[in-house]
């Protein structure tokens, strides 16, 4: 009797811990999936904070604080994907110039117009307070290119212009890109964990045309600064080059709409003596191909500056 | 005899208290689910709501900032003869759709002189619901000079 009542104890408690089990399981489940949703919706509003930070007025910046933020940004073919985590990515709409991953606290958004000479399109700058840009001079003349080029990374970003005989602070940051003023970017010692050096050799006063060399050897030229500051934020050639692919279809898509509208201006005035041959569309129609050279592009950006600024001067409506 | 019945019964109790305990326990659990899930319900339809109108909000910016119909380097403006050539059909539409997606973008003229334009459209086969977003904004005609007009972006799921 003892021993049945023993068993029956026995029993009763394999029974308990069974069903105890069973239901720490099923809770135990519940709020693992619900962690999993809190942070695949974090994921989501963070992702949302980053689209509308693409949507600000041009030359503007902004410093947006997402605590532990883990931004990755890819590029393939022209277009861009934004991912945070298992989220499904972002795709902008306009060229975005970022470096491929960005772990921080902050995150740095800018935007700039790309004039070719008319707005082709929204340039979208990413970066974060992790990435340090050091801008390297020598002498008075390149100390001139120096500060035009700090200008024009976002006020708060983590900046700073020196000359290349002092030693490159690097305030331990994790990546480090050290932006040489018609000179070469020296190496920061100690090597941080990322390290980018560019060369910016600009061929006009106002840096508006030039070269950029992605050390060790890899060159580009660019036209326009919005073009120049992207190179910067990109750090390669690769990654620039694929987001300046979406940069150029947009060029394209705008210029077949601005050379609707020359021709629609060169028919009312046609019997006009004044304004008749201001609205060529030749120079447009250039930008409208989808392997335009830089060289080409340049050409074209400056007689369709010109043939706007004749117009103008002639009180003939412009085509921009 | 008796004490057999005795302890019989007794067991038989306890087996009805455990299962009268462990019958209220699922009725809580079950009671806690359906309030958490009419809770969840009353969150989603009101994200659903917030999702809808970010979604016409960021089409509306989109159209705004493009620079196949903005005036050149200025905002909430729109150039007339842009408009015209973009929404005569010469361009392309379809390529737009990864900016303006299901949608219909209409541009009234209301001041000084009246006029409808249908930027572009694109409707869901798959509903009628909308979200509405009207945005008053200038236009610039290269000949005319400017006029008051209110973009209107309706934006389906």
């Amino acid at each position: 009797m003892k021993k049945k009542g023993m068993l029956g104890e026995q029993v009763n408690w394999i029974y308990v811990l069974i069903a105890g089990s069973v239901i720490i399981a099923f809770f135990a489940t519940i709020g693992i999936r619900q962690k999993n949703e809190m942070e695949k919706s974090r994921a989501e509003e963070e992702l949302k904070t980053i689209d509308e930070l693409m949507f600000q007025p041009s030359r503007s910046s902004q410093l947006v604080r997402l605590p532990g933020i883990d931004l990755k940004v890819n590029c393939d073919s022209g277009k861009t994907y934004i991912k945070i985590g298992q989220t499904s990515p972002l795709e902008p709409t306009e060229p975005v110039f970022s470096p491929k991953s960005i772990k921080s606290n902050e995150i740095i958004a800018m935007t700039n117009e790309w004039n070719v000479p008319f707005k082709a399109s929204n340039f979208i700058y990413l970066t974060a307070n992790d990435t340090r840009y050091v801008v390297l001079y020598n002498d008075a003349d390149t100390r001139n290119v120096a500060e035009q080029i700090y200008r024009e990374l976002p006020e708060q970003s983590n900046k700073a212009i020196q000359d290349a005989s002092r030693p490159i602070q690097t305030k331990n940051a994790n990546r480090v890109v050290v932006i040489g003023a018609g000179i070469q970017p020296a190496a920061p010692q100690p090597r941080p964990k990322e390290l980018i050096q560019i060369q910016v050799i600009p061929e006009t006063s106002d840096l508006e045309e030039g070269k950029i060399i992605f050390q060790p050897n890899n060159e580009i030229q660019y036209t326009g600064k919005a073009m120049m500051v992207a190179a910067i934020y990109s750090g390669n050639k690769k990654d620039f080059e694929c987001s300046m692919m979406k940069a150029y279809q947009r060029m394209n898509s705008v210029s077949a709409i601005y050379s609707i509208k020359a021709e629609q201006l060169a028919k009312t005035f046609e019997n006009d003596e004044k304004c008749k041959d201001k609205y060529g569309i030749a120079q447009i129609d250039k930008l409208k191909k989808q392997n335009i050279g830089i060289e080409e592009l340049k050409e074209a950006k400056a007689a369709l500056d010109q043939q706007n600024r004749d117009a103008l001067l002639q009180s003939c409506p412009t085509i921009y | 005899m008796p004490n057999n019945i005795l302890k019989q019964k007794k067991a038989q109790t306890r087996m009805l208290e455990t299962i009268a305990v462990i019958l209220i326990f699922f009725m809580l659990v079950a009671f806690g689910f359906v309030f958490y899930a009419n809770m969840q319900k009353s969150n989603t339809e009101t994200k659903y709501m917030e999702e809808k109108n970010a979604k016409a909000i960021k089409i509306a910016k989109s159209a705004l900032n493009l620079p196949e119909l903005q005036c050149n380097g200025k905002t909430y403006c729109f150039d007339e003869s842009k408009i015209t050539a973009f929404s005569s059909g010469s361009v392309p539409k379809n390529q737009y759709f990864e900016v303006f997606r299901y949608s219909e973008i209409t541009l009234e003229k209301i001041y000084p002189s009246k006029g409808k334009v249908q930027v572009y459209s694109r409707k869901n086969p798959a509903t009628t619901s909308k979200q509405s977003i009207w945005v008053p904004v200038a236009l610039n005609d290269p000949l005319t000079g400017t006029s008051f007009a209110i973009l209107t972006v309706d934006a389906y799921e």
